[in-house]
């Protein structure tokens, strides 16, 4: 080896060990620091993948009208295409209804925020949120869907914008009970591929727990991160272990269609 | 060769900003395009190894800092289990060792055989994911290699470098504007690269 690529090899070994011992804190700024400087372009960004989801999902829509277009004439596809329009619309005003009346119906302090970009993550499930410490979204907070159910926890949160970590991520945990049982446990995600409806993992459960599909689960409040009563999922099914049980769940929310959250200000301990 | 460096690290920044408006493609497995991750290897085909060391040094600390998610400890009375997770820093070593493995084949970059060097960058993406999604399962005890994340891996690796001959024309137009010898002296023809 020529010396001077042993030596660019050993500072390149120094300045990595270096980086591994940055403190949390310190990795917290630097990472601050680089979303408060991509913020802006982040949510012209979104601009962008919102625009993609939209393409494909009119392809998905012309694969069906060319089915329809096969049996009916060029005008009365005209009318079609406009009703499907209107059914988006108005699923999109019932969304937003169900959401507008779920804020008024909360027992909490709720911040609604829009989502701006899903799964950026290569093997994390998150998404990222266009209202941050401007709109009193900070680190740690719970975030719930426009149902009430429990979608994950804040973090890096900037002026801007923040991060949501979900509950489908297999880093995510949230102490839950069993409503209806005595069984309390943590619920925790899984990686899932594509195709894939995202599920849940109750673990520490009892080894004979009396648990049935269709059972609900929700947050308890303990360890003061997550307000108790908050719905997570229901009860797919549960299975015994050589120390624990385990139950899979079926998550109230639907991960793939999130677009408005709400942050808990307020909650985090 | 200074002015050439810098411009594959403005290329390499520009690459992290433009990553930032690439959706996941939801209609081919969920897969992604990994643009830091290409501009680093094609950059370390074309540097000495010094070079090539620095861009894994800023490639690493840019992934890591959109992918590393910290949170304060849990409660351990109510969490029994840590949560586990890649250290911020990991893909400094990940990228750096891809760039040794992807200098094997810089003689024939040098001299000109783009196919092979666009293999190796194949290669080389898909064994950084694997890397990445073994050492999870590693730190989480819990194997997470599935076939779905297989044909995930595979179709990642495979439309990201497809953007690799854009990359190599770049590369020998930035290496041309900076009066940098990208191909040896003994194999320079025009219109190989562009």
């Amino acid at each position: 080896m020529r010396p001077l690529n042993l030596i660019a090899l050993l500072v390149f070994l120094g300045a990595t060990v270096w980086v591994f011992t940055l403190s949390e804190p310190i990795v917290r700024k630097v990472q601050q620091g680089f979303y408060t400087l991509i913020a802006p372009i982040l949510k012209a960004g979104s601009s962008t993948e919102q625009f993609a989801r939209a393409m494909t999902q009119e392809v998905t829509h012309s694969e069906d009208l060319a089915v329809l277009l096969e049996r009916a004439e060029k005008e009365r596809d005209l009318y079609k295409l406009t009703a499907s329009r209107v059914r988006a619309l108005e699923e999109e005003v019932a969304d937003l209804r169900s959401a507008l009346n779920f804020t008024q119906q909360a027992q909490f302090d709720l911040v609604p925020a829009r989502v701006i970009r899903r799964n950026p993550l290569t093997w994390s499930s998150t998404v990222t949120i266009d209202s941050g410490k401007n709109k009193r979204i900070t680190d740690d907070l719970p975030v719930v869907g426009g149902n009430g159910g429990l979608v994950g926890r804040v973090y890096n949160s900037v002026e801007s914008l923040a991060n949501v970590l979900l509950i489908t991520d297999e880093a995510s945990k949230v102490s839950a009970q069993v409503r209806g049982s005595p069984e309390k446990g943590i619920v925790t995600g899984q990686l899932t591929t594509y195709g894939q409806k995202p599920i849940l993992r109750l673990l520490y459960l009892s080894n004979n727990a009396a648990l049935t599909p269709g059972m609900t689960v929700s947050t308890d409040g303990r360890g003061k991160l997550f307000p108790p009563n908050i719905p997570i999922g229901k009860i797919l099914s549960y299975s015994s272990g050589p120390e624990y049980g385990e139950a899979v769940i079926d998550p109230v929310v639907d991960f793939n269609q999130l677009t408005t959250i709400f942050a808990i200000p307020g909650s985090a301990d | 060769m200074f002015r050439f460096i810098l411009s594959l690290m403005g290329t390499l920044l520009a690459a992290c900003l433009v990553q930032l408006f690439i959706p996941v493609l939801s209609v081919f497995w969920d897969t992604r395009v990994l643009l830091i991750a290409i501009v680093f290897l094609v950059s370390a085909l074309a540097l000495p190894t010094p070079g090539m060391l620095l861009m894994a040094f800023v490639s690493g600390l840019l992934w890591d800092m959109q992918r590393t998610i910290l949170f304060p400890p849990y409660d351990g009375v109510v969490y029994p289990a840590a949560t586990s997770s890649l250290p911020f820093g990991i893909s400094i070593i990940f990228f750096g060792v891809l760039g040794f493995i992807v200098q094997g084949v810089q003689p024939l970059f040098r001299s000109g055989s783009w196919r092979v060097s666009l293999l190796a960058i194949a290669t080389c993406l898909f064994l950084y994911q694997i890397i990445e999604i073994m050492t999870l399962s590693f730190v989480r005890g819990r194997f997470l290699l599935t076939e779905g994340v297989l044909i995930r891996i595979s179709l990642t690796a495979l439309i990201t470098c497809l953007l690799t001959p854009l990359l190599f024309w770049l590369t020998s137009r930035l290496a041309e504007a900076c009066n940098y010898q990208l191909l040896t002296q003994q194999n320079r023809r025009p219109a190989r690269y562009h």
